[in-house]
């Protein structure tokens, strides 16, 4: 079609009027309104400033059936409110300059959006034409939207069309035409607000009868000091007498709820213009996105989902994990520490014992982990990717609810997963002090990869084949011992109250390999530079405890160190080499297994796991990783702690918290285990 | 159709969009407008995600960072 509709045909018209008609164009930002206003306007057109604004004033001229017709391009807003210059700028002009039409562009991809500012235009004194604008967009989202209903539904006329394309421009300015001269039926609905509203609305009305400056109309005023606009009722304080300003303030002030009941009405009424004119066939990502979620969101099968998922990543990482992990110890730290217990053999004994028991043993225990660490980061990052971690975060919410925990928290909750520090972080975003305290005493209880490690280093080597199950058990241990502590501490300590949370969950959608590799990527080589500094540090001072003063083990001071609290771990089963295991764990978490491999001397005879499924029984091992589990937190997260909680008592309040809480877990364990034979 | 979007959030408890979207019988495009008027207006307040609260954090590379969509709370 002509694109530039200065259609010059024999006018079958006679001129209306001496002026050119007046079109105001209005809609959103981004729904073409600058595509058509070029379009119309071609080369005609001029660019300035709105008076006194910064605001961009756009105006253009063209012809069409022999008419000239005035273009003014309105500011891109949503509403008509006073909130910002552009929305003050575009509802000031049609008050002002009264517009033959005013044309508002709509988005039919995206009506609910656009349908607002059709509400707010349709009360001002200037006919409504509705352009339905990006109908192939539309289309292409399967959303279907019937003009004629929605023309019926508005009693506004209503014209399809795809600027971009050039369809049903031609269209446009006919209704556009018809319009001006009056030959178009032109009855609106208005969006209504509630009865009880209506009749306060009636009686403003009635007060400011006489009042109104021109050319203001008296019902969209009334309604705008209903709604608490600052301009208007700024211009109303100056225009109303004294006694009268009184009476309509003090109606205003009773119904300081109106706000809300008038914006109310326009949102039903968007609703039903919804209802009526669009569909949208569940098909495609929302469909199946609304079909997972029936399952994945359920209140009760959802949970089972999560521990399912939950359970298949443990399942994964341990079968394909864990051999290679055994792999790795057998032929790497083993091979390693032969090949240097060999290679300095002429050295001095200490040296040898340095590198292969202190460096290759420790560090290099904690580095097997990797093909374990590397399948649970892409396991995670995969069910992060596809939308599922946000499913399983709305889950935890209604749990965390549960405990009377603030809707907030489950995110930072939630990070704890990773690592506790972002977690005690995280808190950041909790307003209340109250939520925020709890969330950090609890947020140690969230199993952090770190810990999770450990339990997938011991947990094959003592339950073979029943590892997933037990590993998943312990997790299930971890968040029902957060519950109980949760529900302890808030009943307890605060007593609080929590507040609605709502959420937007993302659609599913087919996994990048690419973001799952570079999460992988940098989650290991966050670990890896971790075991090449800390825990090789914490390896050499174990080790180096472990030989000193003479060289033997067991009178070291280590095994000093270890046998002083030994009575403690006795009563978990604990012998002074797992409780100074535990104790190390303070510095990281991994320690744990890099000092069992220093005191075992792993490599030499057979790897750290076998020894330790030789020398301790099932019910230690229990013991010992539900204490790891549930232990006092690293010292960077007591670290965070403190500088988040901000107080030293609560700092040592939560470490003495999860003290008591793991070794009574502990002691249950071994007790129970012992009792059934374990 | 607020008001009694308001009504529900302030009874409390968790929602999703798409549940208000079916309770008050229209679309979550709708819903998450009102909250985007309610935020406004001040009764309701985005939760920041965690992105956001992370940005400065040196362990951030560390840790699962979850992907939540949009989040609103009640304000007190």
């Amino acid at each position: 079609m002509n694109c530039h509709p200065t259609v010059q045909a024999p006018p079958t018209l006679p001129a209306i009027r001496e002026r050119p008609i007046l079109v105001a164009l209005a809609g959103q930002p981004n729904v073409g309104k600058s595509t058509l206003f070029n379009l119309l306007t071609g080369l005609h057109q001029h660019v300035g400033n709105w008076p006194g604004k910064t605001v961009e004033r756009k105006e253009g001229y063209f012809t069409f059936n022999g008419h000239s017709y005035r273009l003014v391009d309105l500011p891109g807003t949503y509403s008509l409110t006073a909130h910002s210059p552009e929305e003050l700028i575009a509802r000031e002009f049609i008050v002002q300059e009264r517009p033959d039409v005013v044309v508002a562009l709509v988005d039919a991809a995206a009506l609910e959006r656009s349908l607002y500012l059709v509400a707010e235009l349709l009360p001002l004194p200037a006919p409504v034409v509705v352009a339905l604008n990006m109908m192939d967009v539309a289309q292409q989202e399967g959303i279907q939207v019937e003009p004629e209903v929605l023309q019926a539904a508005l009693g506004a006329p209503v014209v399809p069309m795809s600027a971009t394309r050039g369809v049903g421009v031609q269209e446009l300015l006919e209704t556009v035409e018809r319009m001006a001269r009056g030959d178009l039926p032109y009855t609106p609905r208005l969006p209504q607000i509630r009865q009880d509203h209506q009749e306060v609305l009636e009686v403003i009305e009635r007060e400011i009868t006489g009042h109104v400056p021109e050319p203001y109309p008296r019902e969209w005023v009334a309604l705008k000091l209903l709604e608490g606009d600052p301009e208007i009722t700024r211009m109303m304080r100056g225009a109303l007498p004294p006694e009268r300003r009184e009476e309509v303030q003090a109606i205003l002030r009773a119904h300081d709820d109106a706000q809300v009941a008038v914006a109310s009405g326009r949102y039903e009424w968007i609703g039903r213009m919804v209802r009526a004119a669009v569909t949208r066939p569940r098909v495609g990502q929302i469909g199946l996105t609304e079909r997972l979620d029936r399952w994945a969101t359920h209140p009760f099968w959802g949970l089972v989902i999560l521990a399912g998922i939950l359970g298949l990543v443990f399942w994964l990482t341990y079968t394909v994990g864990a051999p290679l992990q055994g792999l790795l110890e057998t032929y790497l730290v083993g091979t390693l520490a032969d090949g240097a217990r060999s290679l300095l053999s002429g050295a001095p004994a200490w040296l040898s014992g340095l590198l292969a028991d202190g460096i290759i043993g420790g560090a290099g225990a904690v580095l097997t982990f990797l093909p374990i660490l590397v399948i649970f980061f892409a396991a995670m990052a995969f069910l992060e990717d596809v939308g599922y971690m946000a499913r399983a975060a709305y889950m935890m919410d209604g749990f965390m609810h549960l405990i009377g925990l603030h809707g907030k928290s489950f995110l930072p909750l939630f990070l704890g997963f990773g690592c506790n520090v972002p977690a005690i972080l995280g808190t950041r975003v909790i307003e209340s002090r109250r939520a925020r305290l709890l969330t950090i005493l609890l947020a140690p209880l969230v199993p952090c990869t770190a810990r999770m490690a450990v339990i997938a280093f011991l947990a094959p080597a003592f339950f073979g084949p029943a590892a997933p199950l037990v590993a998943w058990g312990l997790i299930l241990l971890s968040m029902g011992t957060l519950a109980l502590a949760g529900i302890a501490l808030n009943g307890l300590l605060f007593r609080g109250r929590r507040s609605a949370f709502i959420m937007e969950l993302p659609l599913y959608h087919l996994p990048n390999g690419r973001t799952i590799g570079l999460s992988v990527w940098q989650r290991t080589g966050a670990f890896v530079r971790k075991a090449g500094t800390v825990i090789l540090v914490v390896s050499v001072v174990i080790w180096a405890l472990s030989v000193l003063p003479g060289g033997d083990v067991e009178a070291s001071y280590l095994a000093q160190l270890g046998k002083s609290v030994e009575p403690v771990g006795r009563l978990m089963g604990l012998d002074w080499r797992l409780t100074v295991a535990l104790l190390s764990s303070f510095i990281a978490k991994e320690n744990s297994i890099a000092t069992l491999g220093v005191l075992f001397r792993t490599g030499e005879e057979e790897g750290l796991a076998d020894s330790l499924a030789t020398t301790y029984s099932i019910a230690t091992a229990l013991a010992f990783m539900v204490v790891q589990l549930l232990f006092i937190p690293c010292v960077a997260t007591v670290a965070a702690i403190r500088q988040e909680a901000g107080s030293w008592r609560w700092t040592v309040f939560s470490i003495v918290l999860l003290l008591v809480i793991s070794l009574l877990a502990g002691m249950v364990a071994f007790q129970v285990a012992t009792l059934a034979g374990g | 159709m607020l008001d009694r979007l308001l009504e529900i959030l302030k009874a409390g408890g968790t929602h999703r969009v798409s549940d208000l979207a079916r309770v008050l019988d229209t679309t979550p495009k709708l819903v998450e407008m009102m909250l985007e008027d309610l935020s406004r207006a001040g009764y309701v307040k985005p939760v920041a995600t965690c992105t956001e609260a992370c940005a400065s954090c040196p362990l951030a590379n560390s840790c699962i960072p979850a992907r939540p969509g949009k989040a609103w709370t009640l304000n007190p």
